[in-house]
C-alpha cells in the first residue's frame, strides 16, 4: 500500500513546521518537525517502508522505535483523514 | 468630514451588531465544524440579498467595514475572529458586496499556534477584519 497526501487538504509551512487543515472535518493540525518531514516526504506517493527508510537515513534513530513512532503518526494522519492510501499501479 | 454614523444610530448599530456576532458566536459553539463551513462556503443567505444602487452599496460598505473595524477593537467575551468575520460575510452578502472567508494558522510571540479567521475584499485586497501579522502566521484556505 502506498501512502499520499489527501489532495484536499490544505497546508502551510509556518516557522519550518507545517499546518494543515481539513476542509471536509474542520480540523487543524499542526505537525512538529518530524511530523513535517514526513509530510514532506510524502509529495509523492511512498510505501510505508520506504518512508521508514527515509527518515532512518535522516535521523539517528533506533529502527524499531522510528517504525513504531512513524507507523502511530500515520494511523493518526489516515484517521483524520490527512493521509490516504493507495494501491500500487 | 462627516462620520459614517451619527449618535445614537452608531451605538445602536454597533449594539445590534454585536448581538448579531455573539449570536453566530453561539452557534459555532453549537454546531459540527463540518456543518458550520458549508453554511460559510454555501451562503444560504444570498436569497435575501438586497438590490442596491452602486453608490447606496459603497455607503453601506463603509458602514459595514466601520462596525467591524469597531467592533474588532472593543469584542470581549463571546467574540472570536470567526464570529466576527463570519457576522461580516453575512452582511456584505446581505448588501452584494464581494467579500473572502480567509482560515490560517497565526503563531504568538510565545509560540503557541493558533487557527485565525479573516474577512477581505477580494478586489482590493483591503482587510474588513485584522489578516495575519507578517512572518507569524500562514494562509490555509479562503472561500
Amino acid at each position: 500500500m502506498l501512502l499520499n497526501r489527501n489532495p484536499e487538504i490544505c497546508a502551510a509551512e509556518l516557522d519550518g513546521e507545517v499546518c494543515l487543515f481539513n476542509p471536509q472535518s474542520a480540523v487543524y493540525l499542526n505537525l512538529n518537525s518530524t511530523g513535517s518531514n514526513i509530510w514532506n516526504l510524502l509529495e509523492a506517493p511512498t510505501a510505508l517502508d520506504k518512508l521508514i527508510s527515509n527518515l532512518q537515513a535522516r535521523y539517528a534513530v533506533d529502527a524499531d522505535i522510528c517504525r513504531s513512532e512513524t507507523e502511530s503518526f500515520v494511523s493518526e494522519a489516515l484517521e483524520k483523514g490527512m493521509l490516504l492510501q493507495s494501491q500500487p499501479a | 468630514m462627516t462620520p459614517l454614523l451619527r449618535w445614537p444610530s452608531r451605538l445602536i448599530a454597533y449594539c445590534l451588531f454585536s448581538l448579531l456576532d455573539h449570536g453566530i458566536w453561539m452557534l459555532i459553539q453549537l454546531l459540527p465544524g463540518p456543518k458550520l463551513l458549508k453554511v460559510a462556503r454555501q451562503r444560504p443567505w444570498q436569497t435575501w440579498q438586497l438590490r442596491l444602487t452602486p453608490a447606496r452599496q459603497r455607503h453601506w460598505r463603509h458602514r459595514v467595514a466601520w462596525l467591524l473595524r469597531t467592533r474588532c477593537r472593543r469584542a470581549g467575551w463571546g467574540s472570536t475572529c470567526l464570529s466576527r468575520s463570519f457576522s461580516g460575510r453575512m452582511l456584505f452578502d446581505l448588501l452584494g458586496v464581494a467579500n473572502e472567508l480567509h482560515l490560517g494558522m497565526s503563531k504568538f510571540s510565545d509560540g503557541r499556534k493558533v487557527p485565525h479567521a479573516w474577512l477581505r475584499d477580494p478586489e482590493t485586497g483591503r482587510l474588513y477584519t485584522p489578516g495575519l501579522s507578517p512572518g507569524a502566521g500562514a494562509p490555509l484556505t479562503q472561500f
